[in-house]
């Protein structure tokens, strides 16, 4: 190519890519409203209402207006056992400035067991029975444990899949949350 | 996607394993395709090695320092394996500057080492993709076209598997100008154009996008930038190259 059609070829080129640009624009409309239901980051939170091991009803839409972290686990999985401690800790730290959710696995876990590593890591957080999977399933819970992190308004703002997390790792994706205000 | 890849009891991130097999694949490539003239396959391994541990250590230190209340309370979290501890931002902007460093010691030519690192880069930026993939990070738009992905009840662009066939496209189309280019710098040019160009194109399927002011998406801003200053870059070498 001689060098003024290569210079009108990037011409055209760059032309054609800011037109692109343009053309692909996300529409206002699309950044105003909620991009829908799902358990992933950016999503609303899906709703499901379960027990505690108190036998108290929880709602999880009910607790909007509060950051909120759903920690699902099970007693036979070692590394959400190794978080547990720095889940405690953050509930006692953070107390109402946040709410947070352990969800037990129980359609893959023994109650028995479960009841009994609650009881011996004094875990005075809300711990979720899901019986039936409903929260595993809504939540796709493939890998125990799986963390999801959501904001004031019910938006998902970060999943971790695997563990364990530190208090350091906890703290630093909750606060963030806590202090964006409505 | 598949953020674990479950064997028996051992529970693997996926992401982290094509990365890291992006790497191994890519360095090895790299290493054969040696530009004549250029750094050795020793030089290159720590060229690449010091970029990767200097701008990991950056890029937790530089989150530290963001949060340093908490890491003050336990210093240990410094060495945590949590890759949501890191500053990615800083940590590749050092690890970039520990490379050019290393060259300039030891008087590598700029442009040939980057003919060097592109089939690593070409390789790499597959795996990455196929990572995101994975990882369900990256997403495309609800779709009805047939080679949607169900995701999340909705069927949608499979926008990182788009970025890895590009990719792969890419890399098969540059693979005999590897180590071979007409003048310093030329395969490395042609690869940031393409890529690019590619990038600004099938980003407009993506659902989230990172947006700057008025919708408009800012992979496909910084890809135009690349895509005009490689242009430019490639006939001014061109021409010098006469």
């Amino acid at each position: 190519m001689t060098t003024s059609s290569t210079r009108i070829f990037t011409w055209l080129a760059l032309t054609a890519a800011l037109v692109w640009i343009l053309l692909s624009r996300v529409p206002a409309t699309a950044l105003s409203s909620p991009s829908g239901v799902a358990p992933q980051k950016g999503f609303a939170a899906p709703d499901f209402s379960l027990e505690t091991s108190q036998g108290e009803k929880i709602e999880l839409s009910a607790l909007r207006g509060k950051p909120l972290i759903l920690n699902f686990w099970a007693s036979w999985c070692p590394p959400c056992r190794a978080e547990m401690p720095a889940l405690q800790a953050l509930h006692e730290r953070y107390g109402s400035e946040f709410v947070l959710l352990g969800i037990n696995a129980s359609t893959q876990d023994s109650l028995p067991k479960a009841y009994q590593l609650i009881a011996e890591l004094n875990l005075t957080f809300p711990i979720l029975l899901d019986s039936s999977g409903t929260a595993v399933s809504a939540y796709r819970v493939f890998s125990l444990p799986t963390t999801f992190f959501i904001d004031r308004q019910g938006i998902i703002r970060e999943v971790v899949v695997g563990g364990p997390l530190s208090e350091v790792s906890l703290r630093a994706r909750l606060e963030p949350l806590i202090e964006m205000r409505p | 996607m598949l953020p674990i890849l479950q064997i028996g009891p051992l529970a693997l991130r996926t992401p982290l394993l094509l990365a890291l097999l992006g790497l191994y694949l890519g360095l090895s490539l790299a290493e054969r395709r040696l530009p004549r003239d250029a750094l050795s396959a020793a030089q290159l391994n720590t060229l690449v090695f010091l970029g990767l541990g200097c701008g990991l250590i950056a890029a937790r230190l530089a989150f530290a320092l963001q949060h340093w209340a908490l890491f003050v309370e336990t210093p240990l979290s410094l060495i945590s394996l949590d890759g949501g501890l890191l500053d990615p931002w800083i940590g590749s902007t050092v690890g970039m500057l520990a490379m050019l460093i290393y060259g300039q010691q030891h008087r590598l030519s700029f442009w040939t080492t980057l003919d060097a690192l592109t089939p690593l880069l070409a390789v790499w930026a597959i795996f990455l993709s196929l990572a995101f993939l994975a990882s369900g990070e990256v997403y495309g738009n609800p779709t009805a076209v047939p080679w949607g992905v169900e995701l999340w009840g909705t069927k949608r662009h499979p926008v990182a598997l788009y970025q890895a066939l590009a990719g792969t496209f890419i890399l098969v189309g540059l693979w005999a100008k590897f180590g071979k280019g007409r003048f310093a710098g030329q395969v490395f040019l042609q690869y940031s154009l393409f890529t690019a160009a590619v990038w600004l194109f099938v980003e407009a399927w993506r659902a989230n996008s990172p947006l700057l002011p008025g919708g408009i998406r800012a992979i496909q801003a910084l890809a135009w930038l690349v895509m005009g200053l490689a242009f430019w870059l490639l006939d001014r070498r061109a021409k010098n190259s006469l």
